[in-house]
């Protein structure tokens, strides 16, 4: 979970957050899972990896990625088919609010000798306000016939009907919005242990601070 | 205690409410009836503040305050309650997550502390029992993959725990089968209250045979053009609308 | 002005030596600063984002002389070709030789729309081929539809290429309908083997109102096919255009639209079918820049043997294009262990109140849909091949022309014939 300060009201003096994370599955149904939760720095570029080799080895990568005021993130995976029957699933939502840019750039490669790989990949975009980018850059790249990938990515913005519906129940504006975008992130939020899923969804509600009028 | 006054509405200028006016006083239950496109269901959405309806004229007092004037969460927590005819699905929130964020909401306007959640359970599940509704239901999230019968079930839920002032139900009994709409019309029933009114939107008389209103009020082109006691909800079930139709235009 | 570049690759020292030529027999400013253009960028690489997959410079080993005006000798030879040759669709047939157009071996159109020779066309893109497109092609010609027309039969462009050479052809057409204007286009490719290296740019305009189809056919065996296909649409225009790949060594279409105009409607598609050591890349980039615009993206490919598809759909949604509806779905089935598909759906979007997406799958055919089909009696071969006309055919059958329709399937039945 990164909560790194993201710069002044004009985006200045933020943290510049650039990571390398790369796993490798070397053994036969090993696992690799990744969850990040991304909320802080003025820039993050972060593109946690698994190279899975080992037979029947799985990669997974679920990722909430927020951004508000000027905060550009651009996060995203990569899963490196090599050995046989290997798995990943990619779980990604972003939401981006204020004047930010939120990018998903992911990879998904199944190689020669990826003999039934199989890959699932979600990315969905919310975009709440006027001023701010939703972007999904995926590269997918099959080399085995028998390699199943699946990519599927939507953007949409948080709808009138629900946010009056929750208004209509006495919810204000802004906590109209945290509900829907704690809805929106709830498939990622349930692969965190208990205490730190309650506490990014605190974390998402501040981030949101202020992105509706 | 609701008063409505000179109210007109437009969409794209198209003008759906016409200078209507129409009060219902405490512990009353109002039965608004008319032909589809008369502009009923218009109105409950302009009663809850409903964003897209342009208000040329009028007002909506709700003791003795102007609801226009305010947002529409802030009608609800001064006592609005908006039955939904379809109400909206929101995938990923949970039914549960939702109550209890809305009860909260209620609570903190009242500057009372937020429900345990032993006590928030306890509340849902006695409100739910009594409407037959499933705690299986109860862990999907909002309105997602529920059945006519259920959304309208969990409406009258969501409406016994929040307790308002005034409860809109808009055709509440469509898509109902004889069964589901005994049972939300028991719900409704055990809410009425000397404090508390029922403004009850419906096209058709059956609903009324098991929520019995107090008054009548028919609705065309936008305008009341009859009131009166049940006795009319059963002249309109034998004639049809067609005679206040005429009398609008 | 390319200082910074250090080494210039065979073929590009073979292009600065043929523009040079061309600037000493007839100097144009327009074409130096569209030469310039490319220049600056080069032949792409991996590294250019938009040709990801399609590494240009590594596959061209040198340009190929550029192919001189047809001589009437050469017009007489194509005359007796065209007597013989069938034709893919009904309607008027313009034909370009050697990347001219030629009148004489074109035929008469219908009322409503005219042909016009001689302007130099801008083809308004930021891409390194669509700039030398721009620097070397003769002067296009424009085929103008009046306001209000309703051209019923579809109007074939019919690029001819004699098999016998090597050389590269150059060639740029536009399409402008006025408002209100209806007309079907159909732009088949023909008679190239694998020395010619074809270049060719269309670019379209549709004023407001205006509803246009466009059907590419690639189906001969060039070395190398760079087409380029640009449309810019005003208000209440409708682009319907597919493209169908079933030859070429190296084939890369490349294709720009952009909705200037409100409510304006999209709907693309394409199949590659790709086999032996073939490699084709389909590329797009769809520009929402005006509110209420819907685009509708379905694209599809069958890759076999050692061959490699590409798909790249990019979808831009300006800030002003509120209310836009796009959808992007692209598909791919691999026969063979060795074939290879890489797809990058992209979605760019900077307005908030939109409904986008997009779907990639790659995948070989459903084990479970043959055996069921086998169950029933139906031999292997059979039942793969029913399949793969199925799912040709589905990305085909999108096209609201019942003609259209079937010449493609045809072409798609007789490409798995050859090959079962």
């Amino acid at each position: 979970m990164q909560n790194w300060y993201p710069g002044d009201a004009q985006g200045r003096g933020g943290i510049y957050n650039f990571v390398t994370k790369r796993g490798d599955c070397r053994g036969a149904r090993s696992k690799i899972s990744w969850t990040q939760v991304e909320t802080g720095s003025a820039i993050t570029w972060k593109y946690p990896s698994c190279i899975l080799r080992g037979e029947a080895s799985r990669g997974e990568f679920y990722s909430i990625a927020i951004s508000n005021g000027h905060q550009q993130v651009d996060s995203g995976t990569k899963m490196i088919h090599l050995g046989r029957n290997t798995t990943s699933r990619i779980i990604s939502k972003g939401v981006a609010a204020g004047k930010s840019q939120n990018t998903y750039r992911g990879q998904v490669s199944a190689h020669r000798l990826a003999t039934g790989a199989r890959n699932f990949t979600n990315c969905d975009s919310l975009l709440i306000g006027q001023e701010c980018g939703a972007h999904t850059v995926p590269y997918i790249e099959a080399k085995n016939s028998s390699a199943v990938i699946e990519h599927e990515a939507s953007t949409s913005k948080v709808s009138e009907e629900q946010m009056f519906y929750c208004l209509q129940r006495g919810l204000s504006a802004e906590e109209a919005t945290a509900l829907i975008v704690n809805g929106f992130v709830r498939d990622v939020l349930q692969q965190l242990p208990m205490e730190f899923a309650v506490e990014a969804q605190k974390l998402i509600s501040i981030s949101l601070e202020g992105s509706v009028g | 205690m609701l008063e409505i006054r000179n109210l007109s509405v437009s969409i794209q200028d198209k003008l759906i409410l016409d200078n209507l006016s129409l009060g219902v006083n405490a512990g009353e239950v109002a039965a608004i009836m008319g032909p589809n496109g008369s502009g009923k269901s218009t109105l409950a959405y302009v009663i809850a503040g409903k964003p897209g309806y342009e208000v040329t004229s009028g007002e909506i007092l709700l003791d003795g305050d102007n609801l226009l004037e305010l947002e529409p969460n802030e009608r609800a927590l001064r006592g609005v309650f908006l039955a939904f005819q379809y109400p909206t699905e929101i995938p990923g929130v949970g039914a549960m997550t939702f109550l209890k964020a809305a009860l909260n909401a209620q609570r903190r306007a009242r500057g009372e502390s937020d429900l345990t959640t032993p006590d928030f359970m306890r509340r849902v599940r006695e409100a739910a029992q009594a409407l037959k509704i499933e705690q299986e239901m109860l862990r999907r999230p909002l309105n997602v993959g529920f059945s006519g019968g259920e959304k309208k079930r969990f409406e009258v839920l969501q409406m016994a725990l929040l307790g308002p002032r005034v409860g809109v139900l808009d055709e509440t009994d469509s898509g109902l089968d004889i069964d589901a709409l005994r049972i939300v019309a028991d719900g409704v029933n055990a809410l009425r209250d000397p404090a508390r009114a029922f403004v009850v939107i419906t096209h058709y008389q059956r609903l009324l045979d098991h929520i019995r209103p107090d008054v009548v009020h028919v609705m065309s082109r936008g305008r009341i053009v009859a009131s009166g006691g049940p006795e009319l909800a059963l002249e309109l079930e034998r004639n049809g609308y067609r005679d206040y139709a005429e009398e609008a235009a | 002005m390319n200082a910074h570049v250090v080494n210039r690759s065979a073929a590009e020292k073979t292009l600065f030596r043929q523009f040079a030529e061309q600037q000493a027999r007839e100097p144009s400013p327009v074409r130096a600063a569209a030469f310039a253009r490319f220049a600056e960028a080069g032949l792409p690489t991996r590294r250019v984002e938009a040709w990801h997959y399609t590494d240009l410079r590594a596959a061209m080993a040198d340009a190929a002389p550029v192919l001189a005006a047809p001589t009437p000798a050469d017009i007489k030879a194509a005359r007796l070709r065209l007597a013989r040759r069938e034709r893919f669709a009904p309607g008027a047939q313009l034909v370009l030789l050697g990347g001219r157009y030629i009148g004489e071996l074109s035929d008469r159109l219908p009322d409503g729309v005219t042909v016009t020779e001689g302007a130099v066309l801008a083809v308004p893109v930021a891409d390194p081929l669509a700039a030398l497109n721009e620097a070397l092609s003769p002067s296009g010609c424009t085929i103008s539809v009046a306001r209000g027309a309703e051209i019923a039969e579809p109007i074939t462009i019919l690029h001819l290429a004699d098999g016998m050479s090597d050389y590269s052809v150059y060639s740029r057409s536009a399409i402008a309908l006025n408002a209100g204007a209806r007309a079907s286009f159909v732009e088949v490719f023909e008679g190239a083997q694998a020395r010619v290296q074809r270049h060719s740019a269309t670019i379209m305009t549709l004023a407001k109102g205006a509803k246009a189809r466009h059907v590419a056919v690639v189906g001969d065996e060039p070395g190398l096919h760079i087409e380029t296909h640009v449309c810019d649409l005003a208000e209440n225009a409708e682009l319907e255009a597919f493209g169908l790949i079933s030859g070429g060594d190296l084939t890369r279409r490349q294709i720009f639209v952009r909705m200037t105009g409100d409510e304006a409607k999209v709907s693309l598609g394409g199949l590659a079918l790709i086999d032996g050591d073939r490699r084709a890349d389909t590329t797009l980039q769809v520009v929402h820049a005006a509110p209420r615009g819907t685009s509708r993206e379905f694209y599809r490919a069958i890759v076999d043997d050692d061959a490699i598809g590409v798909f790249q759909g990019k979808i831009i949604v300006e800030r002003a294009a509120q209310k836009t509806d796009g959808a992007m779905k692209s598909q791919a089935i691999l026969l063979s262990p060795r074939a290879q598909m890489n797809e990058k759906p992209e979605l760019e979007i900077f307005a908030d109140d939109v409904v986008c997406g997009h779907g990639a799958t790659v995948a070989s055919l459903d084990p479970e849909q043959v055996f069921y089909l086998r169950s029933r009696g139906i031999p292997e071969s059979d039942a793969k091949a029913m399949l793969l006309e199925a799912f040709g055919g589905e990305s085909i059958d999108r096209i609201e022309d019942e003609l259209l329709i079937e010449a493609l399937r045809a072409r798609l039945r007789a490409w798995l014939g050859s090959r079962m």
